[in-house]
């Protein structure tokens, strides 16, 4: 009794900071392992009753998240292997594909071009090609969100 | 030049040696230099270049009027403090530094107090301390962005395990409860996200400070009759002082320039009204494209860290020397 005194709430405590700094992780782990219908639930289970594992493959290998980081480098490889060749119809395609800053490409003649380019960019903050859809509406005034 | 000892030897009539020409002085001195200056190069150009550059250009930054235009066609115009001006008077900016401090400052002594309770209960060796010791160490290992996405996920108002455990506990006002619906309670949600990213390496750091002390002076103020709240304050908490100091420095300087957490969980709270003075700084420079604005927040960011580094390092070493 009296060690449960001295060294009993030692124990409850690392217990309870254990479970404070593990419960995160777990949580995700488990929720990689439920189906769809468990993670949108109400209430939660602990514990998956059906684990589906088949995730895991698809993200290491088949999936896209495995090739994300490959997926940038390569296209905008392509958009500048493209660049200052004669435009073709094909070119137009896979400039396309490329994404954002193509558009500016088409759009606008060569003067202007560098102008949008570069605003597309700053806009994405990111390499042109890795926005997805081609975004038009980059070439309009922004409201400003502040105020 | 040769002929000045003969003058200088006059007033020195002690140096016995008459004293070499200037040339020669100053060719034994490039060459006691040229090594020391070849092996600190490397270094020297890697800081200047990573460290110094962007300072030295966002400071420039924040006193011109640089937008997309300026950037991409040259030409910004010099408005001396007026971006500073405008930092101060905006209502959002003016927030969101207020938001810096008070939030930074609450996250900094939740996982100072929080890792110091760690550290002294993993000082203790219990039973299963290994266990223990890797629970600790595991938030650490996981990404910042990682992290904010697990615990907006386990925050969520729906679906998440946070509302649903303190509706099973019987507060039943948490029934689809929107954490990041209000300032208040984003910061609440964030809080523990970042206590719980940062603890860890408080206790750990706090843990190889403790076992540093001498077990005799701990005896020895035990025999003198100090119970264990004394013995911390009179015996630990002092000879920590140094590392305690190191901490919350890093710490005040990891919880004021906090984005990730915030960007991710709380960008979504109305008016913006829960932004840092970093997420600030990054939406006005690169979302707006209002760079120079966008750099003097970061300025003013940083001077705010300095003055608090500062601070921190005079009062606690001054305590210590004491």
């Amino acid at each position: 009794m009296k060690w449960l005194m001295k060294r009993g709430w030692m124990y409850g405590a690392m217990a309870l900071i254990s479970a404070f700094a593990l419960f995160p992780v777990y949580w995700v782990v488990i929720t990689s392992l439920k189906p769809r219908s468990e993670i949108y639930t109400r209430t939660p289970d602990l514990w998956p009753s059906d684990p589906q594992w088949d995730q895991y493959p698809h993200v290491l290998g088949a999936g896209h998240v495995g090739l994300m980081s490959h997926q940038p480098c390569l296209a905008t490889l392509a958009l500048d292997a493209r660049r200052g060749r004669p435009r073709r119809a094909d070119d137009r395609l896979v400039v396309r594909a490329g994404g954002a800053g193509c558009i500016a490409r088409q759009a606008v003649g060569d003067e202007k071009e560098k102008h949008l380019v570069l605003k597309v960019r700053y806009e994405k903050n990111d390499c042109p090609a890795r926005a997805g859809a081609p975004r038009i509406a980059a070439r309009r005034p922004r409201p400003s969100s502040r105020s | 030049m040769s002929t000045a000892p003969a003058a200088v030897s006059a007033g020195r009539a002690s140096e016995s040696a008459p004293r070499p020409p200037a040339a020669v002085i100053a060719r034994r001195w490039v060459a006691r230099l040229t090594m020391p200056v070849l092996l600190l190069l490397p270094a020297m150009v890697i800081i200047v270049g990573l460290i110094g550059y962007p300072l030295v250009r966002t400071v420039y930054l924040s006193f011109t009027d640089t937008g997309l235009g300026e950037l991409i066609y040259g030409g910004s115009t010099w408005v001396g403090l007026d971006n500073f001006k405008e930092v101060f008077s905006d209502e959002h900016l003016r927030a969101s530094l207020v938001n810096t401090v008070v939030f930074g400052t609450l996250c900094v002594i939740g996982t100072m107090v929080f890792g110091f309770a760690t550290a002294l209960l993993l000082n203790q060796r219990l039973r299963g301390n290994w266990f223990f010791a890797i629970a600790v160490l595991l938030p650490w290992a996981v990404p910042a962005i990682a992290a904010s996405a697990i615990f907006k996920w386990l925050f969520d108002s729906r679906y998440g395990f946070v509302n649903w455990a303190l509706v099973e506990l019987g507060f039943s006002g948490f029934q689809d409860y929107a954490w990041f619906a209000g300032r208040v309670s984003a910061y609440v949600a964030i809080f523990i996200t970042v206590v719980w990213q940062s603890f860890p390496f408080i206790a750990l750091s706090l843990l190889a400070g403790l076992q540093t002390i001498p077990k005799e002076t701990l005896h020895a103020a035990a025999v003198d009759g100090a119970g264990p709240w004394n013995r911390f304050r009179l015996v630990t908490l002092p000879l920590l002082r140094p590392i305690v100091a190191v901490l919350v420095v890093f710490s005040t300087i990891w919880d004021f320039k906090i984005f990730d957490q915030i960007y991710v969980m709380a960008a979504g709270v109305p008016d913006r009204a829960a932004d840092t003075a970093a997420v600030a700084a990054y939406r006005e420079g690169f979302a707006l494209s209002h760079y120079g604005l966008g750099s003097a927040v970061a300025v003013v960011l940083f001077l705010i860290l300095l003055v608090f580094s500062l601070l921190y390092v005079r009062l606690i070493g001054r305590e210590g020397s004491a």
